[in-house]
């Protein structure tokens, strides 16, 4: 019920990103669709996008060590990602998993990679939009954003509550026990200019 | 008995019987509804003045009491096969099935033909459009602004002199994103001394909120229109008067006006390799449509405007949940778990047609009374 809570949060989160956010489409790759699989050059362009528009990023860069295989990794914004896009991440040109990181421990959970000046946490409920591609393939919204692009606005008193009643307030026989959930918040975008929605489809 | 929710509420019914949907916040397991104003009446067609459904009748049915026509009106009872109630649920983004289409003609508007269509107000996705054709618009959301038999418009975009399109399909698609104010999709900008920008989908802006203009991918794709990319500006207007080549919706013009000067920038319809369309051509494919991005609200211009700033539906009605003046803007959740109440169809028994729980006649005055039952199923 816990991941339950977080998980609404999260979509709540995702789905206004998706219906308000500026996007820009990956145009760049090679599979005849619009918007196209991620390149180089679709990163490169969101990167630029955001120094453009003076978003800090928000994660600190991993200084290079000695060892075999490894790369540093720059200061990065976050891509917020779908699964389903990782073999999409992994076909870019200058993809870093993240056991190639210096310092893999300073990544997180969610972490797949980093490309450029973004690290990229995928999550089985990112945003997909269906059949929104010129051949009507899936488009997955990665929003790559800056330091405090959006927040979670929680009205006073009202952040999330877990409820659980035990049978004996059920009714006379104590039949049921319930358990719940609630929270009244809204997310919302706080500066526009720091969070880009990269569209993209899979090869 | 603990656990059972039992909601109520009323409405009257507008100037034309429409679906109407009734947000549950706790869900429904059961539902009646009350025609007030018919019940009394000796109503003139056969009437339907209460309704009944529950969870395990199939959606869109209902147990109707109706009165007859001619007087003395008598009630009867009887099973309403189609338009009585509807389990509804907006956040749901699944579109609908593919829909081949065989036509797209290079008009303004264009008309799209097709052996099943969309209903009228409603949102299609536009895709798999062959090579060479209108593949501009793949992938693009439109709202439908004309049906006739076997075709549908999309009257938000001019696509004259463009490649007709003969194959590709459509997606009816249910509800909008659920959180207000959505980004849309730039179909056509006038050059003007203040802009008109129109747009794919009804808008449902209001006067005196920020917007960004969004024009990725430079002069390539968007010639001069290139310089607005990053641009935000305040809406002014909504809803001008159309001129010109641009967009003709039936339904009525769909654009916001705003405080940009674009009457330097030239005609907006010189895309295409032919340089007379009035989006950019297939030759520009793959690209990034361009769009409007919601920012907030320009509360100076807002607290002095006479104008209304209340969003609002393609129907004219306000949009549901929105906030409306100073904070028109505002981020809202307009997801909604209810019922759509049907305008009616035919009785199982009577065979002929039946009003619904939408009502009968405008001003009808209708109550209903909904809930969540404590335990039992189907």
């Amino acid at each position: 019920m816990g991941v339950s809570l977080r998980q609404t949060e999260d979509q709540l989160t995702r789905d206004m990103l998706a219906g308000t956010a500026a996007f820009i489409n990956a145009v760049n790759g090679g599979n005849g669709d619009n918007p196209t699989e991620l390149e180089i050059t679709d990163i490169q362009n969101v990167v630029r996008a955001l120094l453009n528009n003076n978003a800090y990023t928000i994660m600190d860069n991993i200084e290079g060590e000695d060892k075999f295989g490894t790369g540093p990794i720059r200061d990065a914004y976050f891509g917020l990602a779908s699964t389903n896009v990782v073999g999409n991440l992994e076909g870019v040109v200058g993809f870093l998993q993240k056991a190639a990181y210096p310092a893999p421990m300073n990544a997180l959970r969610s972490e797949w990679g980093a490309i450029n000046n973004i690290r990229f946490l995928v999550s089985s409920i990112g945003s997909v939009t269906p059949n929104a591609s010129l051949l009507g393939a899936d488009v997955y919204n990665i929003f790559v954003v800056g330091m405090e692009a959006y927040a979670c606005i929680e009205q006073d008193g009202y952040s999330a509550s877990f409820i659980y009643r035990p049978p004996i307030y059920d009714g006379p026989l104590a039949l049921n026990a319930s358990v719940g959930y609630k929270f009244a918040e809204v997310p919302r975008i706080t500066n526009d200019l720091w969070v880009i929605n990269l569209r993209t489809t899979n090869v | 008995m603990d656990g059972t929710i039992i909601v109520q509420g009323s409405f009257v019914v507008p100037a034309a019987v429409v679906v109407q949907p009734i947000p549950i916040a706790c869900g429904v397991d059961w539902m009646y509804v009350y025609n007030f104003t018919q019940s009394g009446n000796t109503p003139g067609v056969v009437a339907g003045v209460q309704f009944y459904w529950q969870r395990g009748m199939p959606n869109g049915t209902a147990i109707v009491t109706y009165r007859t026509a001619a007087a003395p009106a008598v009630s009867r009872v009887d099973t309403l096969l189609t338009g009585g109630f509807t389990l509804l649920d907006t956040s749901n983004q699944q579109p609908g099935p593919a829909n081949a289409l065989t036509a797209i003609t290079a008009a303004n508007p264009p008309v799209v033909t097709s052996v099943v269509v969309p209903a009228l107000g409603s949102v299609v996705r536009i895709m798999n459009i062959p090579a060479a054709q209108q593949q501009q618009i793949g992938g693009l959301d439109f709202t439908v602004t004309a049906v006739a038999g076997g075709a549908f418009t999309i009257g938000n975009i001019n696509l004259a002199n463009s490649a007709a399109s003969n194959a590709g399909f459509w997606r009816a698609i249910p509800f909008d994103p659920i959180f207000y104010p959505r980004r849309r999709y730039i179909t056509f900008v006038r050059s003007a001394v203040q802009a008109v920008i129109y747009l794919s989908v009804t808008h449902q802006f209001a006067v005196g909120q920020r917007v960004r203009l969004s024009f990725p991918g430079g002069a390539a794709v968007w010639r001069n229109y290139a310089v607005l990319d990053g641009i935000e500006c305040t809406i002014t207007a909504v809803n001008v008067a159309r001129a010109g080549a641009e967009p003709t919706n039936a339904l009525g013009d769909n654009n916001i006006q705003v405080n940009v000067d674009t009457s330097l920038l030239g005609a907006w319809n010189v895309f295409g390799a032919a340089n007379n369309e009035a989006y950019p051509g297939v030759g520009a494919v793959p690209f990034t449509p361009a769009a409007v991005d919601p920012v907030g609200e320009d509360s100076a211009f807002s607290l002095t405007t006479p104008l209304a700033q209340v969003p609002l539906n393609v129907d004219g009605s306000a949009v549901l949940g929105a906030n409306t003046g100073l904070l028109s803007d505002a981020t809202a959740n307009l997801a909604f778990i209810g019922m759509l109440l049907g305008t009616g169809g035919n009785g199982g028994q009577l065979a002929a047609a039946v009003t619904g729980p939408a009502g009968t006649a405008a001003g009808d005055l209708m109550f209903w009374r909904a809930g969540k039952s404590t335990s039992g199923g189907l």
